[in-house]
């Protein structure tokens, strides 16, 4: 399964192109708002990053895996990265007035995790996005449901924080989707 | 109508009700190929309070609530058993959320 259009059609029982621009953009902004909480670039892709007067040993890359190291301008130190982190070490403290590094980085395909988390945070942004015009149901949980003939099941009240978690939700992520992507939050050095 | 959100929030509360409550059965279908499936059914009798029901089919009627993900299909003299015992449809109603097909309610005759 992958975080894409054709998922979420599927998942919100869609089978029309009528909410297509309102899909894609739900599906840009959990990106966006994942990228932004975890300080990093989540597609894989070319990029370029300038550090201004750089003083230090390490530098943190906003777009990981790390695949490839194009080249490092403003330094003639040598180095080695680390895929999984992001980080690129140099063998010496490097001072430079600016220290640009291109670079290739980026998941090829979201880890399964991530794209539950996406999933997730698309569900809890979706009611907002679509508008929520044809409806009075407010966008959080059902607190009890009846099927007629069969019984009435009655949910715990609370908000997305709910569910034995200790974190609090970052704005429009839940709890839930931060418990899960945390581990994927930026290294800082 | 619901939006799309919605209406898969309150089908998907509602199947949960269903899978949470339910009865395990074996559903066999009467004509060819007579497939089975087990699947998990909502199970009621017929009470004083279900007066038409009891008009409708007698005492001791019995209404199944089936999800229409779990067979696709429900006709007349089609059966489910249940616990050992096996009950054989005579009506078949359809239950919708908005536009939606979601459940079938297959009613049993009584005495």
């Amino acid at each position: 399964m992958n975080f894409d259009l054709a998922t979420l059609k599927i998942r919100i029982g869609v089978t029309d192109t009528s909410k297509d621009v309102n899909l894609t953009f739900a599906m840009e902004l959990v990106i966006a708002l994942l990228e932004d909480y975890l300080d990093r670039k989540l597609s894989k892709a070319d990029d370029t990053e300038k550090f201004i007067h750089f003083a230090a040993s390490v530098v943190s890359l906003h777009r990981y895996p790390l695949h490839s190291i194009a080249s490092i301008s403003g330094s003639n130190e040598k180095f080695h990265w680390s895929e999984v982190t992001g980080l690129v070490h140099f063998d010496h403290h490097v001072t430079a007035h600016e220290l640009t590094v291109v670079y290739n980085g980026g998941f090829e395909t979201l880890p399964q995790d991530l794209i539950f988390a996406a999933l997730q945070l698309f569900d809890a942004i979706w009611d907002d996005v679509d508008g929520g015009s044809s409806s009075s149901v407010a966008a959080g949980s059902i607190s009890r449901i009846t099927l007629q003939d069969v019984g009435t099941v009655s949910y715990a009240t609370g908000n997305s924080n709910a569910g034995g978690s200790l974190l609090q939700s970052a704005g429009v992520i839940p709890a839930t989707v931060m418990g899960i992507i945390d581990s994927y939050r930026r290294v800082l050095c | 109508m619901l939006s799309s959100a919605d209406r898969k929030k309150f089908r998907d509360a509602q199947k949960q009700v269903l899978d949470l409550l339910g009865v395990p059965a074996v559903w066999t279908q009467v004509k060819a190929p007579k497939a089975t499936s087990s699947v998990t059914v909502g199970f009621k009798t017929a009470s004083w309070q279900d007066e038409e029901l009891i008009n409708a089919f007698g005492i001791g009627a019995k209404v199944l609530t089936v999800k229409v993900s779990d067979i696709a299909v429900i006709e007349k003299f089609d059966a489910f058993v249940i616990s050992g015992e096996r009950y054989t449809i005579d009506s078949v109603m359809p239950v919708h959320i908005n536009g939606e097909l979601v459940f079938w309610k297959c009613f049993v005759r009584g005495k």
